[in-house]
């Protein structure tokens, strides 16, 4: 979790991300958040965010994006 | 080789499966903007070992995307007769990949940058302003005003008729004395905020505080409906920097440094 909340504060120093649910949904995040994340989470977790897996819910919060890591983890 | 682009699902599922895999990119585009330019046949493409260019053309000039892997370089590109535009946005505070030599050794230069900035609706002292929106009358005037004032490969000016339907939106608002076109500011929606477009200011008003007073009518025109105001400025600007700045915008980290490749 440590590793991720890093990420995401050098990415957007300016988003509450323990509070914000919605990261996607409430429009905190935008496609360039998303892209450079997933670029973020390859490289950091040494994972493949599959195609179908790159869907809003999957980035709407903190506890979302480490499931989804988790996940690929385990794949 | 390069190629021209027809089936649109085919691109978007191309795309996502590129950003799945982490590779490099400055193609930032949703499924439906990805749709209308395959659709309108404005894209085509030239793939090789690595990674794949996607052209958009536009009057006088191309716009450049690229997909690359991890660890490739840009290749040389093929000649296409008009100036090549690479516009990237990245975080300032990251080492840049493919970095801007790697770009240079294929015949890119530095064109200019720009950078983010931000202003929670929470920190502004708001003021009261009898604010003006442009009228569909000054759409020539403010049209023209636009085209002398902004640099004309990657300021996303609009045509005229976007400039009219967002005049008709009540998006323009206008500085005026006697009845005479001081400045304009164009701004558009953005999920829970609002986003300056485009401001500028006639030559012989400048220095008098009118871009100053539109950024405050913005505040003013969007107050019940923006949580933050954005924009993105010019590095080289220090004038405009400092006027945002001392409006207490801050920078988000983001940076966007457009290259160049003339023929």
């Amino acid at each position: 979790m440590e590793t991720l909340m890093k990420i995401l504060v050098e990415l957007r120093p300016d988003v509450d991300f323990e509070e914000n649910k919605e990261l996607v949904d409430s429009g905190e995040l935008d496609s360039f958040d998303i892209v450079s994340l997933v670029g973020e989470l390859c490289d950091a977790y040494d994972i493949e965010v599959g195609a179908e897996d790159i869907v809003p819910e999957n980035f709407n919060s903190v506890e979302a994006i480490m499931a989804l890591v988790e996940r690929l983890q385990e794949d | 080789m390069i190629k021209k682009m027809i089936d649109g699902q085919a691109f978007w599922q191309e795309i996502i499966n590129r950003i799945s895999k982490g590779e490099r990119t400055n193609f930032f585009f949703s499924e439906e903007e990805a749709l209308f330019f395959v659709g309108n046949k404005k894209i085509s493409r030239v793939d090789f070992t690595g990674g794949v260019y996607f052209f958009i053309e536009e009057e006088s000039f191309y716009r450049l995307y690229y997909f690359l892997e991890k660890g490739k370089i840009p290749e040389v590109l093929p000649e296409y007769g008009k100036p090549m535009i690479l516009e990237e946005v990245l975080l300032a505070a990251k080492e840049r990949v493919p970095s801007e030599d790697s770009w240079q050794r294929i015949g890119f230069k530095p064109y200019l940058q720009r950078k983010r900035m931000y202003l929670a609706s929470k920190n502004i002292t708001f003021e009261e302003r009898k604010v003006t929106f442009a009228s569909e009358e000054m759409l020539e005037e403010i049209f023209q005003l636009m085209q002398d004032s902004f640099e004309p490969y990657s300021s996303a000016l609009p045509t005229k008729e976007e400039l009219l339907l967002d005049i008709q939106k009540q998006n323009v608002l206008i500085s005026c004395k006697d009845q005479k076109l001081l400045g304009f500011l164009h701004f558009g929606d953005i999920k829970q905020g609002s986003m300056l477009w485009h401001i500028a200011v006639m030559p012989q008003a400048r220095g008098l505080g009118i871009g100053e007073g539109l950024v405050k009518d913005w505040f003013t025109a969007q107050r019940d409906i923006a949580k933050k105001f954005l924009l993105w400025v010019r590095t080289d600007n220090p004038p405009a920097l400092q006027m945002y700045e001392k409006l207490g915008f801050l920078p988000d980290g983001r940076v966007a440094p457009v290259m160049i490749k003339t023929t």
